[in-house]
């Protein structure tokens, strides 16, 4: 019996070393495979003059600003039509795209040698870009990431204000001439909040730098404050869930916090309570120097409860 | 007939004690002298290299003896406990006219007499050593004029709370030297109780495997307890932060008490039903 139990006992043993490199190798990093929302069935052409992309009825043009450019890292396995005349041109086309499909890279080798690469970008998505660079866009949208859904609409009208330059110390920011210390809690497209204010970029005061750029990589931001008491309001009541919402137990900012208190409350009032009142009970039913004991321990716990209860107090 | 115990464990322990403490004692003499002789060396007279090599060892050698004498003290009350109630002289023992609790409470307080002696004679050869070593500093007004400073610095703010800081200290030292004996002392008892063969090596077990179990539990504690304590305290007012120390110390000190007497419960209980010494 022993034996068969020291067999299996070896037998997991080696199964479990041999199957965690395994399942290591499956998470490895360097692994991840990256894909692409573009349908791989839809036949990419391209103008005669290849300043244009057609992917199906998606528009690409061509582009080379490269502060809206991603990482492009999904091949296109789609198929290629040419007309004859670039087919006598060219000798292989391969083309790679990002993630979102905004972007298609196209690296192109002609029959004479000559190597190009060209960047396009869906026209749209383009068309958006640059709206919001000249301010055209007439509502702005602020996600919020916590709790999921949490947005705010504001329309171009109501974003008005002084301006205000923003210096960033280390990732604190101060609010030039207004305050010191500034802790900028929420940065999401053209809204910043820093030291409980509201303020929002002018994109087409900062041009193309500040699309989808982190502003902690800036000295100087320049910002306008956000004085519309309808958009604070809608914004203070949005940061508010933001900060309050209900992401469950252990998604919570505080976790750490959490689970130390309710420590702390186990081993400081939850056990000397069971002990004290385990200990009654056997004071109760016993005799002679072992009631004494009994009742020392417990007498001890209702200390050590009151004490406890006196901090609490003190500190919260 | 506590006291008549209390003579005789006395007499037991301080019987070899006293050889370890006069090691240690002559040891702190040398070393302070070795010193002095690294002193002089350090601030440009050559010294020939056995000379200074020898200086060092003997100043190791100091260490290594107060270490050891620290744990020559807990053996030796360790070996009274066991001998007294567990071999053949244990018949005798527990056949006197005397309580359990006479007998337990007569080992405890050889232990803290004990420990506390030891203690405070190592402090000593340490200070002793510095003397010898550093004499004219020690001489010196400077130095105790910084003294005086220090004392003045550490009671000039809130006195009362400085004051609890230190008899709350002792009390806490005495209660964890009673804990760790009595927790000792519980398993050289259970182990006994349990085998009848192997006792010692069954003792030593139990205590590791509980140990273990305890410091895994600190472990836990230390990761959450401690971080959130910190941050409480960060924020508290400067005015109740002293006051509030003191109360989580004397909570401290009152789970030290609650486990202590539990363990002397437990002692006691096995005492009077689970011994068979047939």
């Amino acid at each position: 019996m022993k034996k068969i139990i020291v067999l299996i006992i070896t037998v997991l043993l080696l199964v479990s070393c041999f199957s965690l490199p395994v399942f290591a190798d499956k998470f490895s990093y360097y692994d991840y495979e990256y894909t692409t929302t573009l349908d791989p069935d839809v036949e990419i052409t391209f103008s005669e003059d290849f300043k244009t992309l057609y992917f199906g009825e998606d528009k690409y043009v061509i582009f080379d600003n490269k502060n809206i450019y991603n990482d492009v890292l999904v091949e296109l396995e789609n198929n290629i039509k040419l007309t004859d005349a670039q087919n006598a041109k060219i000798s292989k086309i391969e083309l790679t795209t990002s993630e979102e499909g905004a972007l298609i890279d196209a690296a192109i080798k002609y029959i004479d040698g000559i190597y190009m690469e060209m960047h396009f970008i869906n026209e749209e998505y383009f068309t958006q870009y640059n709206d919001l660079l000249t301010s055209k866009t007439a509502q702005y949208e602020v996600n919020f990431m916590y709790p999921e859904g949490n947005s705010v609409e504001i329309s171009r009208d109501k974003l008005s204000g002084n301006e205000i330059i923003l210096r960033n110390f280390d990732n604190n920011f101060d609010v030039i001439g207004k305050s010191k210390d500034g802790r900028i809690s929420v940065a999401v497209g053209l809204l910043i909040i820093c030291n409980e204010e509201f303020y929002y970029l002018d994109y087409s005061e900062a041009g193309s730098n500040y699309r989808d750029y982190s502003i902690y990589g800036e000295e100087i931001i320049k910002a306008h404050e956000i004085t519309d008491p309808d958009v604070i309001a809608a914004l203070k009541e949005a940061e508010t869930s933001y900060y309050t919402g209900d992401y469950g137990f252990f998604l919570d900012d505080n976790f750490t916090k959490n689970v130390a208190d309710i420590f702390l409350v186990i081993v400081f009032a939850v056990i000397p309570f069971a002990v004290l009142v385990i200990f009654t009970i056997f004071a109760y039913r016993s005799k002679g120097i072992y009631r004494k004991m009994n009742s020392l321990i417990a007498i001890l716990c209702a200390a050590e409860l009151v004490i406890f209860t006196i901090i609490a107090l003190l500190i919260t | 007939m506590l006291k008549k115990l209390l003579k005789y464990d006395l007499q037991f322990v301080f019987k070899y004690w006293w050889i370890a403490a006069a090691v240690c004692v002559s040891l702190s003499v040398a070393g302070g002298f070795c010193i002095r002789i690294l002193a002089s060396s350090s601030s440009g007279r050559e010294l020939p290299a056995v000379v200074e090599s020898s200086a060092i060892s003997i100043l190791f050698l100091a260490y290594m003896a107060f270490i050891a004498f620290e744990i020559i003290s807990v053996i030796l009350i360790f070996i009274r406990f066991y001998s007294n109630f567990f071999s053949d002289e244990g018949y005798l023992t527990f056949t006197l006219p005397v309580k359990r609790t006479s007998l337990i409470n007569s080992k405890i307080i050889t232990t803290v007499i004990t420990q506390i002696s030891t203690v405070m004679l190592i402090l000593f050869c340490i200070c002793f050593m510095l003397i010898i070593g550093f004499w004219e500093g020690f001489l010196s007004v400077e130095f105790w004029e910084t003294v005086a400073k220090g004392i003045n610095y550490y009671f000039s703010d809130n006195i009362l709370c400085r004051i609890m800081y230190i008899i709350e200290f002792l009390l806490l030292s005495v209660l964890f030297a009673v804990f760790s004996n009595l927790f000792l002392f519980c398993c050289i008892t259970l182990a006994c109780t349990i085998t009848k063969k192997a006792r010692v090596i069954t003792s030593i077990g139990i205590y590791y495997a509980v140990n273990s179990l305890i410091s895994f539990a600190l472990q836990i504690f230390a990761i959450f307890g401690i971080s959130a304590i910190v941050e409480y305290f960060a924020e508290i007012s400067d005015k109740m932060l002293e006051p509030v120390v003191c109360l989580t110390v004397f909570g401290v000190i009152l789970l030290f008490s609650i486990f202590c007497v539990i363990l002397y419960a437990l002692q006691y209980r096995m005492f009077d039903h689970k011994l068979n010494l047939a």
